[in-house]
């Protein structure tokens, strides 16, 4: 019996102490310059990219011993794995994300990120463009390093503009007729695609192009936590009551409340839609679309058309942005190594790969008669030129709180089933904008 | 000495599983149970007591409530697959038709499939445009009774629970079918000397020594009706307008998008005294009947 005992009890012991983690070597920090793995998280375009694959494997050659385990990773992904893992030795040491504050600043403001100020300049990240430093900079210190300059636009398939003799619209009148066309040729062609299930991203990418149509970038900009601007004010009511106008019109994809995301891209790249709004990140699966179907499908990209007597303005910013964990702070030796990493990314010499290869737009200022633009590029970059002041990097219901862009989505997909108005959503928005408020004050107290 | 080792080996034994069941799920439970009691972002180390008030504010937020209603009606869908695994078990059973290991392996295969698969596949179906039930409809020339399945805030809940039902009832059918290999098949041959019909051996011989395992089924599909996620984050996000919000999906929300922590345990613990208290009603229930 004593036999027994022992076994089990020694059986049990073992089992309990793995566990529990107390072998002795689980949760243990590895000794500063001991640990050679870049742990990499990011959006596809920052990971999976041909410029951003072969940037880390010349890392990897240039710097002996160094891995670096890259992991693609969307939205929802980092929503669960980053609050709890970064700045902590499970979580990454660099990662590649939106810069909205929902994504970066909430990180930056609980100190997880890893303060730039020290590299910044011997880097040469004062030379981004300066809507990218303003985006990532908090309380006067640089925490990122944008890329993936952004727009959002509005393309159009020229062969049904061709066939059915329609000009690419320069006003927003012109686009409502452009779309009164599309729908009166009766071919079954729908005029604007929207696909707002789930999380309904084109619903709000359309609702971005809308808002930057009608109402006023100030007034935009004013609409925020730290602003005194609010959605009670005149414009934004205006802008739903278009946005149920179209849909009860049918310019948009019939349905649309229940066409998931993905779905989006494919009734415009078959042909049977005219206009879409998206922006450049979506130029590479064009090209291919037109590649495919070329009878069916020919790719034009220009502004979004504003309301008529208003100035030419656009959602125009740094998408994607690379950041360090503040976990690297206590290993120097590593977070330099890492710091090389995003020099190679953001190097001029990565630019033509960037621009032509993958059809991004780093966000350092480049020479664009270096470099062999598509036309759709070329509009990009006339829509962010002729922005100018007007360009707003608060992308509506993206920069306020989560619980704001859940209203927005909420909202939309009311209103295109018709079990909401316009009015009822300027009405929880306005309550989620005091509600943020209210936070926002308690925070800074 | 001896005998008193001895009295401890059985404990020893089952210290292994014990130990599991405690750090993987006591402990889980418990540390969502303390932190529904405070507010944490989940970020800073700061934490801030708020004792009852997260339990308070979920009693006064409309939409928890509607998230628990939407699934309490997802467990009244849930009614279906148990009576459609009952109905297949009790024909596989009865008519044992030729290849009935077959058709047991294809009306189970839909529960082994993962729940992401089954949700596209549904999302295919489900297209308003371009899915195979509207297509079919419209082949039928019904095109009048095509809808906007996802869409429709008056359908959306319906159509989810659909799919997944579709997962479960073969599920219920082998737990069925399991639990009618033990009815002695004497009882229904002394049945028939009796004159019984074929409803009144079903009613008075079959379902009564079913009753142990539709126990099981009843719990099983209930407990996974209430804790429901993966399907509807996948193909409604909770959408369209909320109308497919269930408790999972709330919680998922306000813990990792909103980051409030502390209300996001605070329903979980909702959502598992739910199932605790039903249980054991039910579970009472059925003894005393018994």
């Amino acid at each position: 019996m004593n036999r027994s005992f022992a076994a089990v009890s020694t059986a049990a012991v073992v089992i309990g102490l793995t566990l529990s983690g107390c072998t002795g070597s689980a949760g243990q920090t590895a000794a500063p310059g001991t640990d050679k793995t870049i742990d990499y998280w990011g959006f596809s375009g920052g990971v999976a990219s041909t410029t951003a694959k072969s940037v880390i494997a010349a890392f990897e050659e240039s710097h002996p011993g160094y891995t670096v385990n890259a992991v693609t990773m969307d939205t929802a992904d980092f929503d669960v794995k980053l609050p709890s893992t970064l700045g902590q030795d499970s979580g990454p040491d660099l990662v590649y994300t939106g810069t909205e504050p929902n994504h970066l600043g909430r990180y930056v403001k609980v100190g997880q990120v890893s303060s730039l100020a020290d590299v910044w300049g011997d880097r040469g990240w004062d030379k981004l463009v300066p809507s990218s430093q303003e985006r990532l900079t908090y309380d006067d210190t640089p925490y990122a390093v944008g890329n993936e300059l952004e727009t959002v636009g509005l393309m159009y398939n020229k062969v049904i503009l061709d066939r059915l003799g329609i000009a690419v619209p320069t006003s927003l009148a012109e686009l409502e007729q452009a779309m009164d066309k599309v729908k009166a040729a009766g071919d079954g062609t729908i005029p604007m695609v929207l696909a707002c299930g789930g999380p309904c991203y084109a619903g709000l990418h359309m609702m971005h192009a809308l808002g930057y149509a009608t109402i006023p970038t100030a007034t935009i900009l004013a609409t925020t936590p730290v602003g005194t601007g609010n959605y009670t004010d005149p414009g934004w009511l205006q802008m739903l009551e278009k946005f149920k106008a179209w849909n009860d019109t049918g310019y948009f994809t019939p349905d649309a409340s229940g066409i998931p995301d993905e779905n989006h891209t494919a009734s415009f790249c078959t042909g049977t839609t005219a206009f879409m709004v998206k922006g450049p990140w979506m130029f590479a699966a064009m090209a291919e679309c037109e590649k495919e179907n070329p009878d069916k499908f020919q790719f034009g990209f220009v502004g979004f058309p504003v309301n008529d007597g208003m100035p030419f303005q656009a959602y125009v910013g740094t998408g994607k942005a690379w950041f360090l964990s503040s976990g690297l702070d206590s290993d120097p030796e590593k977070r330099a190594a890492v710091l090389d990493l995003v020099s190679a990314f953001t190097d001029a010499a990565t630019f033509t790969s960037w621009i032509e290869t993958d059809g991004l737009f780093p966000a350092i200022e480049f020479d664009p008669s270096a470099y062999k633009l598509s036309d759709p590029q070329k509009a990009a970059l006339t829509i962010m030129n002729d922005a100018g002041a007007n360009g707003g990097a608060v992308d509506i219901g993206f920069n306020n709180s989560a619980e704001e862009t859940q209203t927005w989505v909420a909202g939309l997909q009311g209103i295109l089933a018709g079990t909401s108005t316009p009015q009822d959503l300027v009405g929880n928005l306005q309550a989620q904008l005091e509600k943020d408020r209210a936070a926002w004050d308690a925070q800074k107290k | 000495m001896t005998r008193g080792w001895g009295r401890l080996t059985p404990y020893l034994f089952i210290l292994p599983a014990a130990a599991i069941y405690g750090i993987f799920l006591v402990a889980p439970l418990a540390q969502t149970a303390v932190m529904s009691l405070w507010s944490w972002n989940g970020l800073t180390p700061d934490y801030s007591w708020v004792g009852l008030d997260n339990y308070v504010r979920l009693l006064t937020d409309s939409a928890v409530w509607s998230a628990a209603l939407n699934n309490l009606r997802w467990v009244v869908l849930a009614v279906f697959p148990i009576l459609i695994g009952l109905g297949l078990a009790v024909l596989l059973h009865q008519a044992r038709p030729a290849g009935r290991g077959v058709y047991r392996a294809l009306f189970f295969l839909p529960y082994v499939l993962a729940t992401v698969v089954v949700a596209l596949a549904w999302g295919w179906i489900y297209h308003p445009t371009f899915g195979t039930l509207n297509s079919a409809l419209r082949a039928l020339g019904l095109d009048q009774l095509t809808q906007n399945w996802l869409g429709d805030p008056q359908l959306a809940l319906t159509a989810l629970a659909t799919a997944a039902n579709w997962t479960g009832f073969g599920f219920c059918m082998t737990l069925f079918l399991s639990g009618l290999n033990t009815i002695d098949p004497s009882l229904y041959d002394a049945a028939k000397v009796d004159g019984a019909s074929t409803w009144q051996r079903f009613r008075h011989i079959t379902l009564p020594a079913l009753a142990n395992t539709m126990n099981a089924v009843v719990l099983i599909v209930f407990i996974n009706t209430v804790r429901v996620f993966d399907i509807v984050f996948v193909l409604t996000a909770g959408g369209p307008a909320g109308a497919t919000e269930v408790l999972g999906t709330k919680i998922y929300r306000e813990t990792f998008q909103n980051l409030d922590i502390g209300y996001g345990s605070a329903i979980a613990m909702l959502m598992a005294l739910i199932i605790l208290l039903t249980s054991v009603v039910y579970l009472r229930l059925r003894e005393r009947d018994a």
